[in-house]
């Protein structure tokens, strides 16, 4: 196992770099899959707010906007002075304060509905905003029923039924489940931190292997070709397996008890295909590349590359139809596609088909690659022959 | 008779249009070391990759140890030690990790592959340096390197395709002083070089390439038997009228003389008492002269005779 043990001991002597990618890729991925999920909230969920009211209205109407206003809001109760409520609005224990004026039944009776409150709040906040919004539906719902001569009691009622009534929204076309996970960023950014680290590991050390004096005092040696080939796979396999050990090992001490088993196995079904996807392309480009710096800048590119036209570091609604029917010769379409299935997965079973269907797309492409990494070999050996 | 370690006969090989080797034929006995001498472009590489089955070739046979060579013949391998004109190690690797490496290739077991990589380490006089990186080693000691990989296991059969290029002087005299001790301890070795004195020094015998073809083999003395040239005197004349010139060529066994920046320089064909007889016309026509030098042909001699062209690229 000569081959094998000089591939580990190259692979051990490149190990400090790969390590730095490792823990800044993991470091990164977590962060975004925590940081994802953060910037992708899409449903809406009302809060409340501590405000104020000064209620001096002389009519029952100002006490019932003060009553809806504590259904839907922290009314704290300040004194009527002046310098306390500046005080209050300044150390911002509340945001808001909401003058009742003692004519304000009077008004509304007569059918006004502007301008019948006065309020001090902070200003340009989303919070004012957002208040000054609520009373004036609310005034202007009231003034409608007061209008149409019912009973005030009924019409505050009404009004309070009204107001309570939701909206319910359906998106056509929603680019963001609020229903995904962390789990689903970690694996949605592993295709990047994969082409790195695979790329570059096995890469450099083919590579040094096909340094064309190398190659040729090993071919003058003794050991069968098949056999040397043989010790150099398995070095790639432990290589790879090493690397999605690791990362699988990550997910499953961060994510454990929280992933469901199904979408566990098809999210390293999917890792799986990936990595020998990567691998595939390692193996070729080091037929290529006889320079650790060109491989490391072939490595980003293709990372970052991929990772942007496939949809894993830009969603794929904001990019355009042209580069989506690109972006499907790429293999990070397939896997992204994979991981955006798994996601309904538990809830619709059938989807299981398409989820292996995608996978073996992305099988087909490591197969691809593959072939082409041999060709490649067979052309660059016959190149050297003719040259030498 | 012992079958030849090496027998090539009739090897053809072109690149295309380019004919690398034109029916080529070379025999290589045990024992020996033998000089492939040519200058860059003449087809040493190419025939040692064609004995090594490094490279396919169009006509002809390749037979070493008196067996047909081919990619698969591992069990001639086992018996084959190469040393590359390029250093072909692992810059990843320690100076003990590369020799084991390549010993490793050859040699299983792992005693027997401890002992040999220690006595490799010992002949390329690298003791010192076993646990350095071959980044951090001189040209030379790379070189040293680079042989020590090649040796290791013990080959009965050893190719060195110009083993000494870019090597100071020191090293080159300990490379080959260890290729003579190979020699002693029973390798065959087939040395390329286009260093002549290099060949002149170690090889036993000599084969002269160019484009492709053997223009002549033997021991040096049989080489220099073959050319015209017996000795060629040299020496500083101040002036020198066309006239004396023409006359020193009818001299015997004169055939050339040149005269530049104030040098004289005759050859003549093999014969005695050619630098008496020169020195006796010169004061008999009172051509002051300097100091005179008579050398014997050298292999650049033989080359530049047998080709037309100077061995060395200038």
């Amino acid at each position: 196992m000569q081959v094998f043990r000089a591939y580990m001991k190259i692979l051990k002597k490149t190990m400090p770099s790969l390590s730095i990618y490792i823990i800044i890729f993991l470091s990164l991925s977590i962060f975004l899959s925590g940081s994802g999920k953060q910037s992708k909230i899409s449903q809406f969920t009302s809060s409340k707010v501590n405000i104020a009211v000064i209620n001096e209205d002389e009519g029952m109407l100002g006490g019932e906007l003060k009553t809806y206003l504590g259904t839907i809001h922290n009314v704290v109760e300040l004194k009527n002075d002046r310098e306390i409520l500046q005080d209050e609005l300044y150390f911002r224990n509340v945001e808001y304060i909401l003058l009742i004026p003692n004519d304000f039944t009077k008004k509304l009776e007569i059918g006004e509905s502007e301008n019948l409150c006065q309020n001090v709040k902070v200003p340009s906040s989303y919070t004012g905003k957002y208040l000054d919004s609520q009373i004036e539906q609310y005034i202007s719902t009231l003034t409608i029923y007061v209008s149409s001569n019912i009973d005030e009691k009924q019409a505050v009622e009404n009004t309070a039924r009204d107001l309570s009534q939701e909206v319910k929204v359906n998106f056509l076309s929603q680019s963001v489940n609020t229903s995904k996970s962390d789990d689903y960023y970690y694996f949605l950014y592993l295709p990047y931190v994969f082409t790195s680290v695979i790329i570059l590991s096995i890469g450099s050390i083919l590579m040094t292997f096909n340094i064309k004096e190398i190659n040729e005092r090993n071919l003058c040696s003794s050991m069968p070709i098949i056999k040397k080939n043989f010790q150099l796979v398995l070095g790639c396999i432990i290589t790879v397996v090493a690397v999605f050990a690791l990362f699988m090992s990550v997910a499953i001490g961060i994510y454990g008890n929280s992933i469901n088993i199904v979408k566990a196995v098809f999210y390293m079904i999917n890792a799986i295909a990936f990595a020998a996807i990567v691998t595939g392309l390692g193996y070729l480009i080091s037929v290529f590349v006889n320079n650790l710096n060109v491989l490391n800048m072939i490595s980003n590119v293709l990372g970052i590359g991929m990772s942007f036209l496939g949809g894993i570091f830009v969603p794929r609604e904001v990019l355009g139809d042209n580069v989506v029917i690109f972006s499907k010769f790429i293999p990070t379409y397939w896997y992204v596609n994979v991981i955006e299935l798994i996601q309904n997965v538990e809830s619709n079973r059938s989807l299981m088909n398409e989820i292996l269907i995608n996978i073996g797309i992305e099988i087909l492409f490591a197969i691809a690659i593959f072939a082409g990494a041999l060709a490649a070999t067979r052309i660059r050996s016959d190149a050297r022959k003719q040259i030498s | 008779m012992s079958t030849p370690v090496i027998k090539i006969e009739n090897l053809v090989k072109r690149y295309n249009e380019l004919v690398a080797l034109d029916h080529f034929n070379l025999e290589i006995e045990q024992g020996e070391i033998f000089g492939l001498l040519g200058p860059n472009g003449s087809g040493k590489t190419t025939t040692i990759n064609c004995i090594l089955a490094l490279l396919s070739f169009d006509k002809g046979t390749v037979e070493v140890f008196g067996e047909t060579m081919a990619p698969n013949k591992y069990k001639i391998k086992r018996e084959i030690g190469i040393v590359f004109q390029n250093v072909a190690v692992f810059n990843e690797l320690t100076v003990y990790e590369n020799i084991d490496y390549f010993c490793g290739l050859y040699i299983m077991d792992k005693n027997t592959r401890k002992q040999y990589v220690e006595e490799a380490i010992e002949f390329a006089g690298l003791t010192e340096f076993k646990k350095f990186y071959p980044k951090k080693l001189s040209g030379g000691l790379l070189r040293r390197l680079n042989i020590a990989c090649g040796i290791a296991h013990k080959p009965k059969l050893i190719i060195m395709d110009e083993p000494t290029v870019a090597v100071d002087p020191q090293s080159r005299n300990k490379i080959l002083e260890g290729i003579l001790e190979l020699n002693k301890k029973g390798a065959t070795i087939i040395y390329t070089s286009h260093y002549m004195e290099e060949v002149e020094q170690i090889c036993t015998r000599i084969a002269i390439m160019d484009k492709g073809r053997n223009l002549a083999i033997g021991t040096k003395e049989e080489l220099k038997m073959m050319i015209k040239t017996g000795e060629t005197i040299s020496m500083e004349v101040l002036e020198l009228e066309n006239k004396y010139m023409e006359e020193i060529r009818k001299l015997n066994h004169v055939y050339q003389v040149d005269y530049a920046d104030n040098k004289l320089n005759i050859k003549c064909s093999k014969g005695k008492h050619n630098l008496i007889r020169i020195l006796d016309y010169l004061q008999q026509n009172q051509i002051a002269f300097g100091r005179v030098y008579s050398e014997l042909p050298t292999l650049n001699d033989v080359f530049l005779e047998i080709t037309g062209k100077e061995l060395r690229d200038k």
